[in-house]
């Protein structure tokens, strides 16, 4: 999603610092705020079998991304089935009726257009950006996949080794690959966050070729998907060509299912420990219960990621990495979801610094943001970051239809892309301490303690619900 | 938050994906579009266009009441696309300054690239310095402190980052236009003055070190670092950039001083501008905040080139606990301002470059052996190298490797087919709009063809010439670049699973094998002494 790719990347940048006497010299000066995101000018169509159309035309280039997505993600996956969502996401460029196996990939390619798809909580994501003189042939490809799966037993096994593949080198030979996987499964009991997308090898061993039909056959439908177009095209012609293309696929004829079942509140903090063989130092991470992408309170926990974590200048960082420099790696942020996710608070720890360390000193940074409200200086530095993400993080085409898309698709509206940042520029100090006592509360939180294994002994593991 | 993709985009270079090792780790997003576009190139079949040419699918797959179009629509006729104008001027003092003016987002990119600072200039035995001088830029000036840095361009939402490559340093800003100035004075004080002051090496060691401890445990970065040392032999270039364990402990201030001293020079310099601002506000602001700095000569970078060694060379890295096996597979390449530099990359799209690549069809695709196997030609100043990369599950590791080495054996015969080379050239000259759509992609594209003194018509020509291209041309790249029977192959993994089938299937193959927490790329055998007692 648009937005934890935009947390992501200030985590990713975040390194050294601190805010000190520049702070004052800030508050003195008169804070600029004409800088804003350029609107972005999209008009909105549905088709009468659901398909939700979204359009942006910019003729800067002779491009256009377009971005497709169904609202199906791992959280709807059923018990025994993780990684269903991300695995049939592959089969879907194994062939359709009029497209035969990878030709998908490969019509786009041969136009000097490049293509790929993603999956996460809540959505799967199919995008291309290509050069504008083909778009009606990209449109046919994508409804030939939405109305039409053409998988056989060779290719989805096959398939599947991939998926596995990437299973291994995302989660199993990575260092500190398994920490989400871990901390998700304690966090969350019976809500389908509790497994990440990648899911087990497991249960993708247990997948077969009849589910993948299923699966398409119940997911992939014109009412659960939008499509969304920025560049340059013509919106009355491409509104022609999505009606001819997609028009002749029917909406499902009984409601999506929704399985997932509501997270019960949480009463008490949990803790986890664990040891991983190929992680080399200590660390923790605390997983706080927040509250869902869009809703009120989410404004003000992502505007307290900003000053926890972004920049060299932010507390976390300031405080454990540069001040104390106990932790190699300090950092917070809100995985803002469809439904109520976590906000993530962490430090990976240098040698002979324990996780109880780390975890302390976290929480000692957060119940600041609770006993103190922020200065008027951080909360302006905190909202300029915003105001450049926002700027900054929808240069592309496809940053623009991939921003369209969230809305649309998460939050029921694309014009949230123009209105969202008025809702970051309103929070007052009172605001984000009033989140911040409400959602960094111990009994909302789940602390995983990572401990480097020795080479040799087996994993150790030991969940307990720790009292207050 | 995490999000898992059909194919990765970011792997192909894992030496640019080592800064984000232990994070990804926690939050795993999808690389941008624009890395998946730049990276991701390729086909080895059949010329598209054609659907389903398998003869499976048609009516029969399509569900009752669902009304599809069989017939695949025309492409309307392209329109042209010409490379956006950019300004030059150079300085007094011999900065060269470049200008992309874009007026679509209120925002500047500048990026300034020092060529005479890349990290084969580090001192002999002391890889680290380049990179670590980088680093402490942004970490103290002469007036300002780590944290008055930090406090001032955070301020802005802004990013100020200081880098070191193989063959340059680059420092970059991005701001909101109304916060150029601030932005500026930053990115020129830390260049100009830096303080490099023993705290914050200290705190920068400590650092990096902490990060190289988690590196040395991930197959995938190892194997990309003893490729590079047995690749690149003793030339700087088979150094890694961000040192060794025991480098980065021996790193003093006086190092970067002299480095700084020595290498950083407007002459030796190009600065780009990008974005929000008019040719002359940039090359007004380049003389306000670049004029003062002081012209000097720079050494000229004169180290030995390696050398191929014939016959075939096989590193292997143990590392008992993984579930995986690393692999990288190449020799020398070639240098980026080789003139054959456009036919190499037509080539090697063909065999490796891209998702529909001879080797990711067969590795991914065919065999489901991976996640992805890719190839690059990555070009540098003085040298360049060909690699293979990719992975697999611990049992598949001898039949990976022993597939990639064939395919490179065949495409060395030079049997690429026209509709393969077609493909290449209709992808590679297609995207290239694509990849130049942001006034930062434009300026890096500058900027390039000045680092490397390309013609000055390199990037407007840039799809003509690869289109020109030609069949014979391609199979003579494939001809001298790519030989089954000289490389250098590095697998890191659980050895004790695969290496007697390993001899078995390259039995006049060359061995060396090491334990993972035993290297030491600096020592003549990549082994570390034995601790002291």
């Amino acid at each position: 999603m648009s937005n934890s790719i935009r947390i992501a990347a200030v985590v990713l940048c975040a390194s050294i610092g601190l805010m000190s006497m520049a702070a004052e010299s800030h508050a003195q000066t008169p804070v600029a705020t004409e800088a804003r995101p350029p609107r972005l000018n999209f008009t909105a169509h549905k088709l009468s079998n659901g398909l939700q159309l979204v359009f942006l035309e910019d003729h800067s280039d002779p491009i256009v991304a377009l971005q497709l997505w169904y609202h199906v993600g791992s959280k709807d996956e059923l018990p025994g089935h993780s990684g269903f969502a991300h695995l049939f996401e592959h089969l879907m460029f194994k062939g359709s009726a009029h497209v035969g196996v990878d030709e998908h990939s490969r019509i786009i390619e041969a136009a000097g257009g490049y293509d790929n798809a993603e999956t996460n909580d809540d959505t799967t994501n199919f995008f291309e950006v290509f050069p504008s003189n083909y778009l009606e042939r990209i449109l046919w490809l994508e409804a030939d996949r939405l109305g039409s799966l053409n998988v056989d037993e060779a290719n989805f096994k096959s398939e599947r080794q991939v998926v596995e593949e990437e299973l291994r080198v995302r989660v199993e030979n990575q260092p500190y690959g398994k920490l989400e996987q871990d901390l998700r499964a304690a966090a969350f009991t019976v809500h389908g966050y509790h497994h990440t997308p990648i899911g087990s090898i497991e249960d993708l061993d247990k997948a077969t070729l009849q589910d993948v039909r299923d699966f398409h056959d119940t997911y992939y439908k014109p009412n659960n998907a939008t499509l969304v177009l920025a560049g340059d095209f013509n919106a009355a012609a491409a509104l022609a060509w999505a009606t001819k293309y997609f028009q002749g696929i029917p909406a499902s004829a009984k409601p999506i299912p929704r399985p997932s079942k509501p997270e019960p509140p949480q009463t008490k903090e949990r803790t986890v420990e664990k040891s991983y063989s190929n992680t080399p130092l200590p660390a923790v991470v605390i997983g706080f219960k927040i509250p869902a992408r869009y809703a009120p309170d989410s404004y003000p926990l992502d505007l307290a990621s900003n000053i926890l974590a972004a920049g060299e200048s932010s507390r976390l960082y300031k405080s454990l990495v540069y001040d104390q420099q106990i932790a190699v790696q300090a950092a917070g942020f809100g995985s803002f979801t469809e439904d109520p996710n976590l906000f993530w608070a962490y430090a990976i720890m240098n040698q002979g610094h324990t996780p109880q360390e780390g975890e302390a000193a976290v929480l000692s940074i957060l119940d600041d943001l609770k006993t103190k409200p922020v200065g008027a200086t951080e909360l302006q530095k905190a909202k300029n970051q915003e105001i450049a993400s926002f700027i900054l993080g929808r240069d592309t085409d496809n940053e623009k239809a991939e921003a369209l898309a969230e809305a649309a698709t998460i939050g029921k509206n694309p014009d949230l892309v123009n209105t969202e940042l008025g809702r970051y520029l309103t929070i007052t100090p009172t605001d984000l301490q009033n989140a911040a006592k409400e959602y960094f509360a111990r009994d909302r939180s789940t602390v995983l303690f990572v401990k480097p294994a020795a080479q040799g002994p087996p994993p150790t593991q030991n969940d307990q619900e720790r009292p207050r | 938050m995490t999000t898992m993709m059909r194919r990765s985009s970011n792997w192909i270079s894992p030496a640019a994906a080592l800064a984000l090792a232990i994070l990804g780790a926690l939050a795993a997003t999808p690389a941008p579009a624009q890395s998946s576009a730049s990276q991701e190139p390729a086909q080895a079949t059949s010329p598209s266009g054609k659907p389903a040419a398998s003869g499976k699918g048609g009516d029969a797959v399509i569900p009752p009441g669902v009304k599809l179009t069989a017939q695949e629509p025309p492409a309307a006729a392209p329109k042209p696309f010409h490379f956006p104008q950019s300004a030059t001027k150079t300085l007094p003092n011999g900065l060269r300054v470049f200008v992309v003016t874009d007026r679509s987002l209120p925002a500047v990119a500048a990026q300034l690239v020092i060529l005479s600072a890349g990290s084969i200039k580090d001192p002999e035995k002391l890889p680290g310095v380049a990179k670590m001088t980088a680093e402490l830029l942004t970490q103290g000036t002469e007036k300002r402190s780590a944290q008055q840095i930090a406090e001032a361009i955070d301020f802005i939402g802004g990013s100020l980052d200081a880098s070191a490559g193989k063959d340059s340093t680059a420092v970059t800003l991005d701001v909101v236009k109304k916060d150029l100035s601030t932005g500026l004075d930053l990115m020129s004080d830390v260049v100009l003055h830096p303080a490099f002051s023993a705290e914050e090496l200290d705190r920068q060691r400590q650092q990096l070190l902490s990060n190289i401890t988690v590196q040395y445990s991930d197959p995938d970065y190892l194997a990309t670092l003893v490729f590079g040392r047995t690749l690149f032999a003793n030339s700087p270039y088979g150094w890694p950039g961000e040192g060794t364990p025991a480098s980065v402990k021996q790193l003093n201030r006086d190092n970067f001083v002299k480095f700084h001293q020595a290498n950083y020079a407007p002459n030796q310099s190009l600065l780009a501008l990008a974005g929000d601002i008019s040719p002359e506000e940039a090359f007004a602001a380049g003389e306000k905040y670049f004029g003062s700095w002081p012209k000097k000569d720079v050494a000229p970078y004169d180290a030995a080139q390696a050398q191929s060694l014939p016959g075939v060379h096989i590193w292997l890295v143990n590392k008992p606990d993984a579930v995986q096996t690393q692999i990288r597979v190449g020799k020398l390449g070639i240098r980026r301002g080789d003139p054959n530099y456009i036919p190499v990359q037509v080539m090697n799209r063909v065999f490796g470059g891209g998702y529909n690549s001879r080797l990711n069809t067969e590795v991914r695709v065919k065999k489901g052996l991976t996640y992805g196997a890719y190839s690059s030609f990555d070009p540098h100043r003085y040298a360049g190298s060909f690699a293979v990369g990719t992975f697999t599950r611990t049992a598949a590791t001898v039949e990976a490797t022993k597939l990639v080495v064939d395919l490179i054996a065949q495409m060395a015969k030079g049997d690429i087919t026209q509709p393969e080379l077609d493909f290449s050239r209709d992808y590679l000259a297609g995207v290239y709009p694509i990849q130049s759509e942001t006034a930062e992609q434009v300026a890096n594209r500058v900027l390039t063809a000045a680092a490397f003194d390309l013609p000055a018509d390199y990037n407007s020509t840039y799809p003509d010439q690869v289109r020109a291209v030609t069949p014979d041309q391609a199979n003579d790249m494939a001809r001298r670049y790519l030989a089954a029977n000289d490389l250098d192959i590095v697998l890191a993994g659980n050895v004790d699973a695969f290496r007697d089938a390993l001899k078995k299937a390259f039995p006049d193959a060359m061995y060396q094998e090491i334990s993972f927490d035993k290297i030491d790329v600096l020592a003549p055998d990549l082994r570390a002494a034995a601790p002291e007692k």
